[in-house]
């Protein structure tokens, strides 16, 4: 019985996925701004270029499979990986704009926004250091 | 051109050395195959030409485009775009080449080589991945002249989540040798000289045109008008000139209701013709699937009751997914031709087609 308790354990374990704490919008430190999540949706889909009062922002993104994206697809670009391909691809083939770039890593993410007061990005609030600030958790 | 091609298609092998900050090459394109399964033909695009026959055709409505994005400074960028299209010997076009100066967050101004902007779809009816269907309605998409060269102001400004596009463009476009209007002289009832000798040249200036669009997160709406000036030289068993002005004003209206999505577009071209088309999506999961009704309707001038050219078509489809950026789409469209003119041109057969048409679009 304990061995069987131990197998399921252990297959609780390997198959559940690892749990996603929250998802963390980061900003340079000196940034004061604070965002709705529709703002934030204008700033990440580009149809904004700027910070309430801070100037201009630069989204950054993070690459597919990232869990962190597939939770600021759904709550803050509110689309699906496909729409939001197919979004970008009708602004970007017409000259409208060009989507965020992306950086390969959260660390990456993070070492980008300490350094640029222009940069916006996300990642898993369990990746924030105190280089940067927490504009909003979802 | 060819040398051009070349040369940004090695940028794009190489854009992980070349993907700086002042440098994006991407790319789109569509691999279609249809076939006509009952009538005589069916011409799936009116601007370019692509018209099936009872053979299975990949070389009617296939292309690939390339572009690159060249930010210049803070404000300014060039874009460039070439277009390669089956139906055109695979020809390198440009099809986009401008500049845009952003002159504030919400006003940019772009000069250049630009498409007309007439159709909500017009700047992205090429971008196969971008919308649901196997091709925009060719029934209501078969203005002769997309492209244009000159100026185009865009100004964006927003209400909470609801933003309004104010776009004025201006501009000229000659279109020598006019593909589709040469097509149609060719087979004018009046033509006595052959087939594949008719030739139209048609010269668009003065173009002034305006749009706005309105949009909230489940609800599109756009408007545009244009007017130009227009001349052409057709020469045919008969060498002919006009001139004259035309007008065209399009309507669009989308609205989504969670997963289902119902968009309508209506233009009238004066003094020519009007068309619409009418379309609901019901997205599930990867699938969206879609029904689509479109008509064109060009009046008679003699008075005899039948319309010169009419036909309309019904659409039945489905685009699957198959990852973030390729999505494979399958379409079966009935066209009733009821006009005195068959839009296939041939005169022993009236226009009623059935065709089967699959894609496969992607982008990178």
């Amino acid at each position: 019985m304990k061995l069987f308790r131990k197998i399921v354990i252990l297959a609780l374990l390997t198959w559940v996925p690892i749990s996603f704490a929250e998802l963390a919008i980061i900003v340079h430190k000196s940034n004061p701004d604070t965002m709705t999540r529709d703002h934030l949706q204008m700033i990440f889909l580009g149809k904004t270029k700027g910070f309430p009062s801070a100037g201009k922002a630069v989204p950054l993104d993070l690459p597919e499979g990232n869990a962190a994206r597939a939770v600021f697809l759904k709550k803050i670009a509110k689309k699906t990986q496909a729409q939001f391909t197919a979004y970008w691809a009708k602004l970007m083939f017409t000259g409208k704009g060009v989507p965020p770039r992306i950086v390969e890593s959260e660390a990456d993410m993070v070492a980008l926004v300490a350094k640029n007061p222009s940069i916006i990005g996300y990642v898993d609030a369990a990746a924030v250091t105190d280089d940067v600030r927490v504009v909003a958790k979802f | 051109m060819k040398n051009f091609v070349l040369l940004l298609v090695s940028l794009a092998l190489s854009a992980g050395v070349l993907a700086n900050d002042n440098l994006r090459i991407s790319g789109f394109g569509s691999l279609v195959a249809g076939q006509v399964l009952d009538g005589s033909g069916y011409v799936a695009d009116y601007p370019n030409l692509g018209i099936y026959d009872d053979e299975l055709d990949l070389g009617q409505e296939t292309r690939f485009g390339i572009q690159a994005n060249a930010t210049l400074d803070e404000n300014l960028t060039a874009t460039m775009q070439v277009m390669t299209r089956a139906n055109n010997d695979y020809e390198a076009e440009v099809e986009w080449m401008f500049i845009n100066y952003a002159i504030t967050d919400d006003l940019e101004l772009q000069a250049g080589k630009l498409r007309l902007p007439v159709y909500y779809y017009s700047e992205y009816m090429d971008v196969g991945i971008a919308y649901p269907w196997v091709r925009v309605p060719s029934d209501a998409y078969s203005l002769d002249v997309t492209n244009f060269t000159g100026l185009q102001l865009n100004h964006r400004t927003f209400l909470g989540s609801t933003s309004f596009t104010t776009t004025l463009y201006t501009g000229r476009q000659t279109n020598n040798s006019d593909e589709l209007m040469s097509y149609l002289f060719d087979n004018d009832p009046g033509d006595v000289t052959g087939v594949g000798s008719a030739n139209v040249d048609r010269t668009f200036t003065n173009i002034l045109g305006v749009g706005f669009e309105v949009n909230r997160d489940s609800t599109i709406a756009k408007i545009s008008f244009t007017q130009s000036d227009f001349d052409e030289t057709i020469v045919n068993s008969f060498t002919a000139e006009a001139d004259g002005t035309i007008e065209f004003i399009d309507v669009y209206l989308q609205q989504n209701f969670g997963p289902v999505s119902v968009m309508l577009e209506y233009n009238d071209y004066d003094p020519f013709y009007s068309s619409y088309f009418v379309s609901a999506t019901y997205t599930l999961g990867m699938h969206t699937f879609y029904v689509m009704n479109s008509k064109f309707e060009l009046d008679a001038k003699d008075g005899t009751g039948v319309p010169f050219e009419e036909h309309d078509t019904n659409s039945l489809g489905v685009r699957c997914n198959l990852g973030v950026r390729t999505a494979l789409k399958f379409d079966i469209s009935m066209i009733n031709d009821t006009g005195a003119t068959p839009v296939n041109q041939d005169p022993n057969n009236d226009g009623d087609a059935t065709i089967f048409t699959t894609s496969l679009d992607f982008m990178f």
